[in-house]
């Protein structure tokens, strides 16, 4: 029996089995913020085990290839995208500052 | 004269004019016209008397007239201006860390600063940067366009004013409403009916967007977009996709969309070929282009992509309808050159097991029919022991499969290949007491092989010697004083064989069925001559003809059960056992009362462990009248339980037995034999895999 098996490492690290190795250590971060290793060494372990077995090439490949994840909802993204600012094209941006 | 220089001055001044024109002509425009599209064309232009540290920042000429220092300051800013209108903040901050407080190219720095944090939305951040600016400088222009855009306060007393229509277009561009107008009407048709595929104007809505907003925010539109391409996926009708591919770029992993497409044909039936095409398409077409990901992780997803293929295929093939006769041959040569190819192209763990499985089978079904030595036996053989090599070569904590090759070179003689394994083996100190005992076993067959050999008798008793002095603890010592009076009687010494016989048997209680088989074995592993043999071959015939008690059939069953569990298999065990086990199987079904004691669970492990009391795997169970004992005892319901993880299809009873699994877990715990602790943690975790696994079946049925 092998540890890939037995455990879900992403879920483990509460992120979804396409995320990017980005968001993998991001979440991977704050949860050894959560549970450090003197005060949860326990769960500290299972952390960081998840979170090397999500570094691991063939994890990542597995994950990346596996069954297509649902589709995310649209007005989300629009929600998102009214509460962010675009970024302005770089001549646009710089004609802002022509003089009147 | 003077008509000519007015006619000069004439022609010079609508030049001028044509050459500041574009900024302030479209500004003049912008509420009439498709004002997106304007303000996606500006262009800044330097004012007269601007400095060319300024300017340097967007024209190649004002940036020649500075020094060299300066030039390469300004090109540093260009540079991560342009990082940042890219979203690359960290980098782009950290290359403005060279720029002096002195340097003119400071009001950029501290400019950028606040750009970075204003994209951010931390107006704090920002104000706290751009409060800082020299309001005669071109940064302090555009912070105060930006910040007044927000509705914020001035950013200083002394900040410059900020021209209504810059504000305007500021305001404009960062509300994008008519992209987000657009984007919410092509939202609102997937909302109202999410399971219907998109219809060709969708498609040509998406499409538009995409082409035509793109540059107002290229972030959201392409996220917007892959979205809806993710919603075609899932709509399970590939024609929308098509055009949409083409346009839309895919994620940095798969920017033609095709491993997308190879995992939507994955879950569609009989699409082997759109599947082969979309694979061989990404793994050859896209992934070398790839340059956002490794090439350790492009090649494992080039070996995960034909493992499912592989995987695809053989699955097919176990669902292809009817029986026996009737059954389609399934040529599986397919997966095999796709499983061969995906552990070519990363050491892929899952890969190279489905690939020994595959090439098992094939074996088994071959070696069902066909006679030892035939060619095809002896090709698929030794195909099987590469692809475990080639195994425990990448994985050596493959234990099982590296002790089945280890018992292959022990039967095949080659001693030196093998104990090269058990010295691997005996390095990685492993807790597993199958691998730890090997070095006792391979002085045991060290022992065997010299009896065959012409005068290797007394290299035969010394390996045996040495066997003693590492016995495991786990293992009855009973069978060695067998074992020494086979090696008496290959010697030809009878009366010797008689003396040490009769110690061993009186050591085992008299003379039973248990030792006429533990005799057999003895003397067919040390290759005593066939006429000696024989006598002992009819003892054992004449048993199988008598009605057996349970006691005789369960003190074989524990001696079989060390043979077993130690895989010291000899040539006659598996004839002979299976016929007793199967007297002990009718004497299960037929009688009550069985008394729960050491003889019975071991006798129990070695029935479970050959399944005897039901060969048909797919009507697998163990008999009722353990029943009861499965609940209390944790060695009864590891050999009831434990042959599941052998077979297929049993994760519904994996499932029924949790309470088992459970109490196999706690066992595993608090054993104090080192076997038998190894021995119930691997079962509870192979079953309790098995169960879980079923759960997910049940909660997604469809899903391969």
């Amino acid at each position: 029996m092998t540890k890939s098996t037995k455990i879900n490492p992403y879920a483990v690290l509460g992120v979804k089995g396409d995320a990017t190795l980005a968001d993998v250590r991001s979440a991977y971060l704050s949860l050894v913020r959560q549970y450090p290793p003197d005060k949860a060494p326990e769960r500290f372990r299972e952390i960081h085990e998840a979170y090397e077995m999500c570094k691991d090439p063939i994890m990542q490949a597995a994950a990346l290839t596996g069954p297509l994840s649902d589709p995310p909802p649209l007005e989300v993204l629009i929600a998102k995208a009214e509460s962010q600012r675009p970024r302005f094209p770089k001549l646009v941006l710089l004609a802002l500052g022509d003089q009147p | 004269m003077s008509s000519k220089k007015s006619k000069s001055k004439n022609r010079k001044k609508p030049q001028r004019t044509r050459r500041v024109a574009p900024t302030h002509a479209m500004l003049a425009n912008v509420a009439v016209a498709d004002r997106f599209e304007v303000m996606l064309k500006l262009k800044p232009t330097p004012a007269k008397d601007e400095r060319d540290e300024d300017v340097a920042i967007f024209s190649r000429a004002a940036r020649e007239r500075l020094s060299s220092e300066l030039q390469a300051e300004a090109e540093i800013v260009a540079t991560a201006l342009e990082m940042i209108s890219k979203g690359d903040y960290p980098p782009a901050l950290e290359s403005l860390t060279c720029i002096a407080r002195s340097s003119p190219f400071a009001q950029w720095r501290l400019f950028l600063r606040g750009l970075a944090a204003f994209y951010q939305c931390d107006l704090a951040g920002s104000r706290a940067n751009w409060s800082r600016l020299d309001p005669t400088r071109r940064p302090a222009r555009m912070a105060a366009v930006l910040n007044a855009s927000e509705g914020q306060p001035p950013l200083s007393e002394e900040a410059p004013p900020a021209p209504q229509r810059q504000v305007s277009i500021a305001r404009d561009l960062r509300l994008r409403t008519e992209l987000l107008a657009k984007a919410r009407k092509i939202a609102a048709q997937v909302q109202a009916n999410p399971a219907e595929p998109f219809s060709v104007s969708q498609v040509q809505a998406v499409l538009a967007l995409y082409k035509d907003l793109r540059r107002l925010d290229p972030d959201f539109v392409l996220a917007f977009c892959q979205a809806c391409m993710l919603w075609t996926f899932s709509h399970g009708h590939p024609e929308p996709l098509l055009p949409m591919k083409q346009c839309i770029p895919g994620p940095a992993h798969d920017p033609g969309w095709n491993l997308h497409l190879f995992q939507f044909f994955f879950g569609v039936l009989d699409s082997t070929t759109e599947q082969a095409a979309a694979a061989d398409q990404y793994i050859h077409g896209d992934l070398p282009r790839v340059e956002s990901i490794t090439k350790e992780l492009a090649n494992a997803l080039a070996s995960e992509i034909r493992l499912k293929q592989a995987m695809y295929d053989i699955h097919t093939s176990r669902q292809s309808f009817g029986f026996g006769l009737f059954r389609p041959r399934v040529d599986l040569s397919a997966a095999e050159a796709h499983l061969n190819e995906s552990v070519k192209l990363y050491p892929n763990r899952e890969a190279h097991r489905e690939l020994v499985s595959l090439v098992d089978q094939q074996y088994k079904l071959l070696s069902a029919g066909a006679p030892p030595g035939e060619a095809r036996k002896v090709q698929i053989e030794k195909k099987l022991i590469d692809a475990k090599a080639a195994l425990v070569k990448n994985f050596p904590d493959e234990i099982d499969t590296l002790l089945e090759l280890i018992d292959h070179y022990f039967e095949e003689g080659e001693f030196a290949r093998a104990s090269e394994l058990v010295s691997q083996l005996d390095g990685q100190r492993l807790d597993d007491p199958r691998a730890r005992v090997m070095p006792w076993k391979l002085k045991l067959l060290e022992a065997m092989h010299a009896s065959r050999l012409k005068g290797g008798l007394k290299e035969s008793r010394a390996a045996l010697d040495a066997a003693e002095q590492i016995w495991p603890s786990w293992l009855s010592k009973d069978w060695l004083c067998f074992l020494r009076a086979a090696v008496a009687l290959r010697g030809g010494d009878q009366a010797e064989f008689e003396r040490l016989h009769t110690l061993a048997c009186q050591a085992c209680g008299g003379e039973s069925l248990a030792t006429d088989m533990m005799t057999y074995a003895a003397i067919q592993q040390m290759n005593v001559v066939s006429a000696a043999v024989k006598p002992w071959r009819a003892r054992l015939e004449a048993h199988l003809k008598t009605k057996l008690s349970r006691e005789s059939l369960l003190q074989l069953g524990a001696f079989c059960w060390d043979i077993a569990r130690a895989r010291l298999h000899f040539r006659g065990y598996h004839l002979y056992s299976a016929k007793f086990g199967k007297q002990l199987n009718r004497l299960f079904k037929a009688e009550k009362n069985w008394e729960l004691t050491d003889l019975l669970r071991r006798g129990c492990l070695w029935a479970g462990e050959h399944r005897f009391w039901e060969p048909d795997p797919n009507t697998y169970t163990p008999p009722k009248v353990l029943h009861e004992m499965t609940k209390v005892d944790a060695y009864i319901a590891a050999a009831c339980f434990g042959p599941y993880n052998s077979l297929r299809s049993s994760g519904q009873k994996a499932l029924k037995a949790r309470p088992q699994i459970d109490m196999l877990a706690e066992a595993a715990k608090n054993e104090r034999d080192p076997f038998y602790r190894h021995h119930f943690e691997s079962v509870s975790q192979g079953l309790l895999s098995l169960a879980l696994e079923y759960e997910e079946y049940k909660r997604h049925p469809y899903r391969f």
